[in-house]
């Protein structure tokens, strides 16, 4: 057990996470973990983290998905429906195709990072 | 997936860093006391990066250091079944391949790389498909589920513990597997 009470636990978009060992990084020494993790997350196409933190909330308000299926939609930055589906395959709820395109069309306004 | 979360925990700040700032020294000391630390719950433990609330030092007789109740924020990695992770190959074995999937390793089971029939090459170290001319290699990234998530409470600096959280991952669907597989399954369905 880590610490005495959990108060939240909220899922984020990988980039976010790239930043925020990015910042710590500049007054402490990274460990392993910390370095797999930057690493591992540098190899991969992915948003900007300031876009990440706002298409991670347009998934959630506009297109009203679970926090962590906007987490997933965010971290693998799909290209195309096979991409969608990929992700909506295990979710409970169904997704519709024009659903997964109106998605795709937001995602498209944004760059990604190779 | 990547959790962000706050924890209420007491922490001990010892009395040689009294004269520093105090929310830097929490972050410090909280830190070094959950470096690595794996939990069944939270998941794996990357950073503890921000402090929310910080109350006044308590002494206990006998101890000079004092304890302040705290209120801080983590980063943390979980994953999840049916997950979906892109992950680089760091090794091929003759059962399988090892992914890093982040700070974590999981495994591909030579059963669940391609619907073909795999052979391991000791020669080069790679899986190799039967019909197909898929192989798979060192450094070779990948796209792959997690079938199942095994974690166990325990720390990741003891090595011998490590191996006791498992995630068996498979590449046997749809748009998964080595991104050139994908990217040719994808060509293929388009020339119809």
């Amino acid at each position: 057990m880590i610490g005495k009470e959990i108060i939240e636990s909220e899922p984020i978009p990988s980039s976010e996470v790239k930043e925020i060992i990015e910042d710590f990084a500049e007054n402490n020494e990274l460990n392993y973990e910390q370095n797999l993790t930057v690493n591992h997350l540098a190899r991969f196409k992915r948003y900007s983290a300031d876009d990440a933190k706002e298409i991670y909330q347009k998934l959630q308000d506009e297109f009203g998905l679970r926090a962590k299926v906007a987490a997933h939609i965010v971290d693998l930055v799909p290209q195309d429906l096979a991409d969608m589906r990929l992700i909506f395959a295990k979710e409970p709820s169904k997704t519709t195709k024009e659903d997964m395109e109106a998605i795709l069309e937001m995602l498209e306004q944004y760059d990604f990072i190779e | 997936m990547y959790y962000k979360t706050k924890i209420k925990d007491i922490v001990r700040i010892p009395p040689y860093k009294f004269g520093e700032p105090l929310n830097e020294v929490a972050i410090q000391t909280l830190n070094e006391t959950y470096e690595g630390r794996l939990d069944k719950k939270l998941g794996l433990l990357i950073c503890v990066n921000a402090i929310e609330e910080i109350g006044e030092g308590k002494l206990i007789m006998g101890d000079g250091a004092s304890y302040h109740s705290v209120v801080f924020e983590a980063i943390f990695f979980k994953p999840e079944q049916h997950e979906i992770f892109n992950g680089e190959v760091i090794d091929v074995v003759d059962y399988g391949a090892f992914v890093r999937i982040g700070p974590m390793d999981g495994l591909i089971h030579v059963s669940q790389v391609t619907d073909d029939y795999i052979s391991y090459n000791a020669k080069n170290g790679s899986l190799t498909a039967k019909e197909s001319n898929k192989s798979l290699n060192e450094s070779d990234l990948v796209r792959a589920r997690a079938v199942s998530v095994s974690i166990k409470d325990e720390s990741t600096n003891n090595i011998e513990n490590n191996r006791n959280s498992k995630i068996p991952l498979t590449m046997r669907q749809n748009n998964l597997g080595r991104f050139e597989w994908i990217e040719e399954a994808k060509q293929n369905s388009k020339k119809g």
